[in-house]
């Protein structure tokens, strides 16, 4: 690509530095076809700025409501907690870090009380195995009698 | 009583009504979409009144049907919010939005199975004023850039509009199309080739 070419993309593309602007304007001075170029890019540059205006207007309020009633999500615990979230880290998170630390600090409190009220019912008691006598055993011969009515006995 | 506050609808929607609206306003882009998408009208509105008129005149100059402008732009904005999570934490809003515009308004042309836009942009009806020859002149020539749009391929006017009419840069072009700053020069070349053959005539008269 010639070097006149090159430069007029950069141009065009708005990455001329100052030598290279420079030096494109010395090559249009000598180069009429050049000036002839530049010129019209920069009048369709120009008519491509201008091909509609800038800030139309429109109803904001009325599509912000639309754009809302399309995005807004429907209620849930999974939301609510998340919102809440944003409460606590985003907004206001002195006080509430200071409301959770207090409610932390309660929930501690309890559980703490409560473990001391079960360890305290049981202070000063113990429980004792009762006393078993040891079995005698004594292996002798076992003794059976063969009749329907009469009980096993079984003598040691 | 604290789960009632949790989960009850008042006690959400008076956290997001403590906002006043200078804080809406003062607040950033991505914290205005998470706070959309969480159902705050406030923040719909405050992103409608920052990006609305610049992406309704790119998409209007991109697309040129006046009926589904708006549409376009609408549809934009609530993808937007629905996914927000996708904005990257480097990148700016505004050219996402436009690369949301331009899937959607593929997404209209597709539906509609049109391809050029040789009958679909506006009559200017109104006679140009009496005034300096200057803004006759300029009219004119933005007229006639609108009808070699017209005539060219979707993608190369994409390209021209967002460069020349929005002042996107090809870092910023790169990021909408998803390309290499090197390939998006050289899709900006060719664009403006493709521009040239429909105003040959500027580049030929003495």
């Amino acid at each position: 690509m010639k070097r006149t070419e090159s430069l007029m993309n950069k141009d065009l593309d708005g990455e001329l530095s100052h030598s290279e602007s420079v030096e494109l304007d010395r090559s249009e001075r000598t180069d009429p076809d050049l000036r002839r170029t530049r010129d019209a890019w920069q009048r369709a540059t120009r008519a491509l700025a201008t091909i509609e205006p800038q800030a139309p207007r429109f109803p904001v309020d009325a599509w912000a409501h639309q754009i809302h009633v399309a995005t807004r999500p429907s209620w849930s615990f999974a939301v609510a907690l998340r919102r809440f979230a944003d409460h606590v880290w985003r907004q206001r998170w002195p006080l509430s870090a200071a409301g959770l630390t207090a409610v932390a600090a309660v929930g501690l409190f309890y559980w703490a009380e409560q473990n001391e009220a079960s360890s305290s019912s049981t202070a000063g008691l113990r429980v004792q195995a009762p006393k078993v006598a040891p079995v005698e055993v004594r292996v002798g011969s076992i003794e059976t009698i063969d009749t329907d009515d009469a009980p096993v006995s079984i003598r040691f | 009583m604290a789960q009632a506050w949790l989960t009850g609808r008042w006690g959400i929607e008076a956290l997001t009504r403590s906002r006043t609206q200078a804080d809406v306003q003062a607040m950033g882009d991505r914290g205005l979409l998470q706070r959309a998408a969480w159902g705050d009208e406030a923040s719909c509105k405050e992103l409608l009144a920052r990006y609305g008129a610049r992406l309704l005149s790119v998409v209007r100059a991109t697309h040129g049907d006046l009926a589904l402008d708006d549409d376009i732009v609408q549809e934009t904005f609530i993808r937007a919010i629905r996914q927000g999570a996708q904005l990257k934490k480097e990148a700016s809003l505004f050219p996402w939005l436009v690369r949301i515009a331009l899937r959607v308004a593929i997404d209209h042309r597709r539906s509609r199975r049109r391809e050029t836009l040789t009958d679909v942009w506006p009559e200017n009806t109104e006679a140009p004023g009496p005034g300096p020859d200057e803004h006759v002149a300029a009219s004119q020539d933005a007229a006639r850039v609108k009808q070699a749009l017209a005539q060219m391929k979707p993608y190369h006017r994409e390209l021209l509009v967002l460069r020349y009419f929005t002042s996107f840069s090809a870092a910023e072009l790169a990021e909408v199309f998803h390309k290499s700053d090197v390939a998006i020069r050289k899709d900006l070349q060719r664009a403006r080739e493709a521009m040239r053959k429909h105003l040959e005539p500027w580049f030929t008269e003495e």
